[in-house]
């Protein structure tokens, strides 16, 4: 029983955890400029997650190791020190996206300007990390994280056509503007999958204590809990698409993704939107801000951990603290939140090799996952989609900047 | 039998309390009269690894790293001796860690910040 | 080196490639924002979107109508002479719907709604023109 009720929770939790500014503005954008054609950007994408969190859970339980310090141990410092930069400034900057979400939503709420919330929202969100513990932080933000299923309810709401949704799942090249298409298509993957979701992943699984004995649970919860979420990611696409597409509008600020609920939910609509987004953001605030300092901690071996008081983990609380203000200086400065979070997508987009190669290579290594290595479809999965990911970046990211 | 590169350097190092107290960043050979080189030691800290890097980055790191003072990086060495036990996860050493320079950042951060904020201890 | 080199072809490309289809991106960005305004009155009025959003919704169209109008040189003569008009008009009946907001007017918020829609309208219909050209 109590399996059953884990397995629940995990992917409660994965659900609550995987809609965030990132996928909720990409395929907001998707959705109103191209209609179903990116759905199946969602669902490669997923596939791809859905792979790499479970290779990361398989990781942590075999080895007893967290990304992080096994790919130190494996390769050595002097390599090890340029996926740790990489992760690390791409996770900031992402860090920034999402908060600039959360003190967004309640710019939305209130109509106070979302500078002023940047200190109360970091004041929140650290005395959330100093005072919490790992499993409240995170069952309590992904049960609260729900109410995002708010997009798959709108979606039946507005009696989203299924057939021609389907049609959406099948790749297809753009018939306009094919360079904001690709743009997209790797903003949606970079979005789904973003390094520290699955560097959180395997630190998740270390403070849990998981062993060999999880394995069946660790693939249930990868499988179903991230099918969920990018189920959640297409619905966003799915409604934005209704509700957009048809009146001529292109997503260029969140005050337009702000009304997309209003269709299905009328006066509730707004509401539902802003807490929604809201509590996602929040949510992955505190997952990238954790993200952070394991990565760093686990790759110079400092101890670490949420269940220890800040204290016994000085180090490691000094750090989650100082990438919270870092994160926030864009924000403060006055970015734009939505540009910001495309910025980082595409920038998470093309660090993927740097991020998952490394991690792939100790996939199978039997020296860490002993008789559970890889099979080749895995690997050839994630393999096609980094590889298609970081070029599609390295492609559209000038394009991006320069305006077009 | 231990191969150095491969089941020691950048492992996970805990002290006799079972704490984690930072990785084997380096290891210190002695090479002795007949030519045959000895293990006498492991080394841990930030100098070790800026040096890993490049030497030049080491020598920077120590000049301005001296201003802070007991905080400062270090290259602190374990003896070869007091290695204990050599596992796939991590390497156990018989030493306190907290009594060490290992722990000068984290101590002088418990003392000098988190005690003085609420709810750090 | 290698990558640099792509990159920077990459960069030229992207530049000059901009150069010919921003325009038509450019008044489909003022027909979406003529469009957002509508939508955003369509929700006050209908007192399904609180007033200090609308406002500031309000405000950021304005905005991105500014920003983006200035740079209608490169369009036809034609096209600029039309999308130029319908922007001035659109300016005012935006400007008459913030106004309206701020007084919490509602009834005197409906009728701007047709005016709003009349010039996503005429905007969308020069962009699909510019774009069927190019």
């Amino acid at each position: 029983m109590t399996k059953v009720f884990e397995v629940a929770l995990g992917i409660v939790t994965s659900i609550g955890g995987f809609l965030e500014a990132g996928s909720l503005a990409t395929s907001a954008q998707a959705g109103a400029e191209f209609g179903f054609q990116l759905l199946w950007v969602i669902a490669l994408g997923t596939l791809c997650l859905i792979f790499l969190v479970e290779m990361s859970g398989r990781l942590a339980a075999v080895s007893h190791h967290t990304i992080a310090s096994a790919m130190r141990e494996r390769f050595g410092f002097n390599f090890f020190v340029v996926p740790l930069l990489t992760v690390a400034l791409v996770s900031l900057l992402t860090l920034g996206a999402e908060l600039g979400g959360v003190c967004m939503a309640l710019q939305l709420a209130t109509g106070v300007a979302l500078q002023w919330w940047a200190l109360p929202v970091m004041v929140l969100v650290w005395v959330l990390l100093w005072r919490g513990s790992f499993g409240l932080i995170e069952k309590g933000v992904s049960l609260l994280g729900l109410v995002t299923v708010a997009f798959l309810v709108a979606m039946f709401r507005l009696h989203a056509p299924l057939g021609e949704v389907a049609a959406g799942l099948v790749p297809r090249l753009p018939d306009h503007d094919s360079g904001r298409y690709w743009f997209l298509a790797v903003s949606i993957l970079g979005a789904s999958l973003t390094p520290y979701l699955f560097y959180f992943y395997s630190s998740g699984a270390i403070e849990d204590h998981w062993d060999k004995k999880d394995l069946g649970t660790n693939r249930m919860v990868a499988t179903l809990g991230m099918s969920f979420g990018g189920i959640l990611a297409a619905a966003v696409l799915v409604v934005a698409a209704m509700v957009f597409l048809p009146r001529g509008v292109r997503i260029e600020s969140y005050e337009q993704v702000a009304l997309m609920l209003i269709d299905a939910f009328g006066h509730w609509g707004f509401w539902l939107f802003v807490a929604a987004f809201g509590i996602a953001c929040l949510g992955a605030v505190l997952e990238i801000t954790l993200a952070v300092a394991y990565l760093v901690a686990q790759g110079f071996g400092w101890n670490w951990g949420e269940n220890v008081k800040p204290r016994d983990a000085a180090r490691f609380a000094a750090t989650y603290t100082l990438a919270l203000v870092v994160a926030m200086l864009p924000v403060v400065a006055g970015v734009d939140p939505l540009r910001l979070t495309n910025v980082s997508m595409v920038l998470s987009a093309a660090s993927l090799p740097v991020a998952t190669l490394p991690f792939l290579v100790l996939m199978n290594d039997p020296t860490y996952v002993k008789g559970h290595a890889n099979g080749r479809f895995g690997n050839a999965v994630v393999l096609v989609v980094i590889v298609l990911a970081c070029v599609l970046a390295v492609v559209s990211l000038p394009l991006e900047l320069v305006g077009g | 039998m231990v191969r150095l590169a491969h089941d020691v350097l950048d492992s996970q190092l805990v002290d006799r309390k079972g704490r984690p107290c930072g990785k084997a960043d380096g290891i210190v050979l002695l090479v002795g009269e007949h030519g045959a080189p000895r293990v006498v030691a492991l080394e841990v800290g930030a100098l070790t690894l800026a040096r890993r890097l490049h030497p030049r980055l080491s020598r920077w790191l120590a000049r301005w790293g001296r201003r802070l003072g007991a905080a400062a990086p270090h290259a602190y060495r374990i003896p070869w001796s007091q290695v204990r036990r050599i596992d796939e996860k991590e390497i156990t050493v018989d030493i306190d860690a907290a009594a060490t320079p290992l722990w000068s950042l984290e101590r002088w951060l418990a003392e000098r910040v988190i005690d003085r904020l609420p709810g750090g201890a | 080196m290698a990558l640099l080199r792509v990159v920077m072809i990459a960069v030229l490309l992207a530049a000059a490639g901009c150069g010919g289809s921003g325009d038509a991106t450019d008044v489909r960005a003022l027909a979406s924002w003529a469009a957002t305004t509508d939508m955003v009155a369509a929700a006050w009025t209908q007192h399904e979107v609180p007033r200090r959003y609308s406002l500031r919704a309000v405000g950021r169209a304005r905005q991105a109508l500014t920003e983006r109008g200035r740079h209608l040189d490169a369009l036809p003569a034609a096209a600029r002479a039309r999308v130029g008009e319908a922007l001035q008009r659109l300016d005012r009946a935006v400007a008459e719907l913030a106004e309206a907001i701020e007084r919490g007017d509602r009834t005197g918020a409906v009728p701007i709604r047709a005016r709003l829609q009349a010039e996503a309208r005429t905007l969308g219909e020069v962009a699909a023109g510019l774009e069927a050209r190019s």
